[in-house]
């Protein structure tokens, strides 16, 4: 956990006048003033959050704290709300010397997170020479196989690819060969889990934390494998990474102790360089939630926590597209006057046929609706899940599951949400 | 390509022969797609090459990801120290807005790609991007689009993804009218008659007896090689 000292020093060194002007704009530093130096803990929770819709409106060349050639990467990731994809640079290839506590890496891997060269660093310091097969979402059975060939015995993976991966590893045999999986990008629902292990018996499955606009991921490392009796992501911050919790709502900074829930604010980079971050994270929010588990853990010495979701969800991620809320609401906008556009999604990772698929239940404002069956495969028919795809053929090729549409019957659980994961 | 009968042979070895393993066809639906083996220490050097000449702020590859070609890449973009980003070839949007937002100039693509790609760029954008790399799938037509006339192109043609089997240098890169003219890639030796290739052994991997489509040379280029042009 990072001290006041390193946010302090942080906090002077994104804010020096030879800098690039993100921060010195954010906080209102004019042309003259030198670097913001905070003095105490007061201080430093006076410094306005910045977020994705912040760093969107300013151009990646000024947003770069080192020099541009020194970069490794650059990764997108969704925009806010009808914007265009958000650009991230990254520079470090380390962050996963946890994985050795967990297994001892002497084969190849399968691996579809990004990105790829800095895991197979990873697998070059810790072993004779295995290298990585590259995990291709859109061609899984190409990609399993060739991982059969090389003898793979881990994946690190995005969770949403374990559904594309299981089928074909079951179907090659090779599930028993897989003794480590690691998991990012989504939690692993339990029914996720009881597949994972189903298809995989021999692998310890853990997970991370990470977010693409958060370089150098992970965030966090794993405080245990997930287990049959407790088949939970617990995270812990990771050095180089100071973890506050607020409230989405009232922005207000919560208190880290058991059962505290609330929206994730990082600040990334703390440590002095040359372990520093291209472009260095001021008390960003993430807009995940998490809920605290332990304020000490007795292994660690540090505080945990899950991670119940998205404070609020724009879209989720389906095999082959993406279901966007706003794509739900421009199809039932074009339904007509029978149904309103007001609408709350719920999904959950379902076993289907020894498949692990999203089941999706779709509340909907229709008082004058008589047969939700037919009004649910009208709107398969015309939500786009790509450019040129619709979830109905997703159906027709037996990706997704039919959608269920129901009456919405408003309950005060206070900010509704339109895209809510259910636990399964 | 369909896999030889030798590599057929080695694909039950390949998990205890320390290496890269890229697939043998460019197609993940090929029936006789097979793994083939590559030292670890392999770089893509005919790439590293093009993009030192080009001079790169930011490389898109939008090569399918089963191709197993990001890490090589990466390798060549650090030598050229410009960032990699990865754009799936079937979200062009996301291309587009790399090339507008991201701080991309440079696409590593496909033939088959390039011209799309190019055309959806140019609609959205008004202007191209002037750096391209083009690799050519081995039986294809090795032509580029005529969008990308007035960029600066460099073309490799592939046997299968990661074994260049031609290349061009920086002479025969600003050659982007014409029939393309080509090396012959180091690394393997190519009987441009019979077009029989045959891979050098290096580490624990033995050489290959592949088969390329016959080629015509041999023009001597300003670099000092001999050229060659796809056989009519």
């Amino acid at each position: 956990m990072s001290t006041f000292d390193d946010l302090s020093a942080l906090v002077e060194r994104v804010t020096a006048k030879d800098t690039p002007p993100l921060y010195r704009r954010h906080y209102g530093i004019d042309a003259h003033s030198g670097p913001l130096r905070i003095t105490d803990w007061n201080s430093w929770q006076s410094l306005p959050f910045i977020s994705k819709a912040i760093l969107q409106n300013i151009p990646i060349e000024e947003r770069i704290f080192i020099e541009w050639g020194d970069i490794n990467s650059i990764h997108a990731s969704s925009g806010t709300s009808g914007r265009p994809p958000h650009f991230s640079p990254w520079v470090r290839l380390d962050g996963y010397e946890y994985r050795t506590k967990f297994h001892t890496f002497t084969r190849p891997a399968l691996c579809s997170m990004p990105i790829h060269h800095q895991h197979e660093k990873f697998l070059d310091q810790h072993s004779v020479s295995p290298k990585l097969i590259v995990f291709d979402p859109r061609r899984a059975r190409t990609s399993v196989e060739l991982a059969r060939l090389a003898g793979v015995d881990s994946l690190f993976i995005f969770t949403g690819h374990l559904a594309l991966i299981g089928p074909e590893a079951e179907r090659l045999g090779i599930g028993a060969d897989i003794r480590f999986i690691e998991l990012a990008g989504e939690s692993c629902s339990r029914s996720l889990y009881n597949y994972a292990k189903r298809i995989f018996p021999n692998a310890i499955v853990v997970s991370f934390y990470g977010a693409t606009e958060v370089e150098n991921p992970p965030i966090t490392y794993p405080c245990r494998p997930l287990s049959d009796a407790e088949p939970l992501e617990v995270h812990h911050p990771r050095e180089g990474y100071y973890i506050e919790l607020i409230n989405p709502d009232t922005r207000e900074l919560l208190k880290i102790q058991p059962e505290t829930e609330g929206e994730i604010v990082i600040t990334a980079d703390t440590t002095r360089p040359p372990k520093q971050a291209v472009s260095p994270l001021v008390r960003y929010r993430t807009g995940d939630m998490a809920r605290v588990f332990q304020d000490t853990c007795p292994t660690h010495g540090t505080w945990s926590f899950t991670m119940p979701g998205r404070v609020e969800m724009d879209f989720i991620k389906i095999p082959g597209g993406i279901l966007r809320a706003e794509e739900i609401e421009r199809v039932l906008r074009n339904l007509g006057e029978g149904v309103s556009d007001m609408f709350e999604l719920h999904f959950k990772e379902v076993e289907h046929e020894g498949a692990i698929k999203i089941g999706i239940t779709l509340l909907l404002e229709a008082p004058n609706v008589v047969d939700f069956e037919k009004l649910a495969r009208e709107i398969e028919r015309c939500t786009r899940v790509g450019a040129a795809f619709t979830y109905a053929e997703g159906i027709e090729r037996g990706m997704y599951l039919p959608i269920f549409c129901d009456a919405y019957k408003p309950i005060y659980r206070g900010k509704r949400k339109r895209m809510i994961r259910d636990s399964s | 390509m369909i896999a030889s009968k030798q590599i057929q042979a080695i694909q039950d070895a390949l998990k205890s022969v320390p290496c890269r393993i890229v697939p043998t066809s460019f197609e993940a639906e090929d029936a006789g797609l097979a793994g083939f083996p590559i030292h670890p220490q392999w770089r893509w050097d005919s790439c590293a090459q093009a993009l030192f000449e080009l001079k790169p702020h930011g490389v898109m590859m939008r090569l399918p990801l089963f191709w197993q070609l990001e890490v090589p890449l990466w390798y060549a973009c650090r030598a050229a120290r410009a960032p990699i980003f990865l754009n799936d070839p079937e979200n062009i949007p996301v291309g587009v807005s790399a090339l507008q937002l991201g701080g991309m100039d440079t696409v590593v693509t496909e033939q088959r790609d390039a011209s799309t790609f190019a055309d959806c760029v140019q609609k959205e954008n008004g202007k191209l991007p002037q750096k391209w790399i083009v690799i050519h799938r081995a039986e294809d037509i090795w032509n580029i689009p005529a969008l990308l006339s007035d960029c600066k192109v460099a073309q490799e043609v592939h046997l299968f993804p990661g074994l260049p089997i031609l290349s061009q240098c920086p002479m025969l890169m600003v050659e982007t009218s014409g029939i393309p003219r080509f090396h012959i890639t180091k690394g393997n030796r190519y009987e441009p008659v019979t077009g029989n290739i045959e891979t050098l052994p290096r580490g624990g991997i033995p050489s290959f007896e592949l088969k390329a489509p016959p080629i015509t040379g041999g023009e001597l280029c300003a670099c000092g090689e001999l050229t060659y042009t796809q056989t009519v």
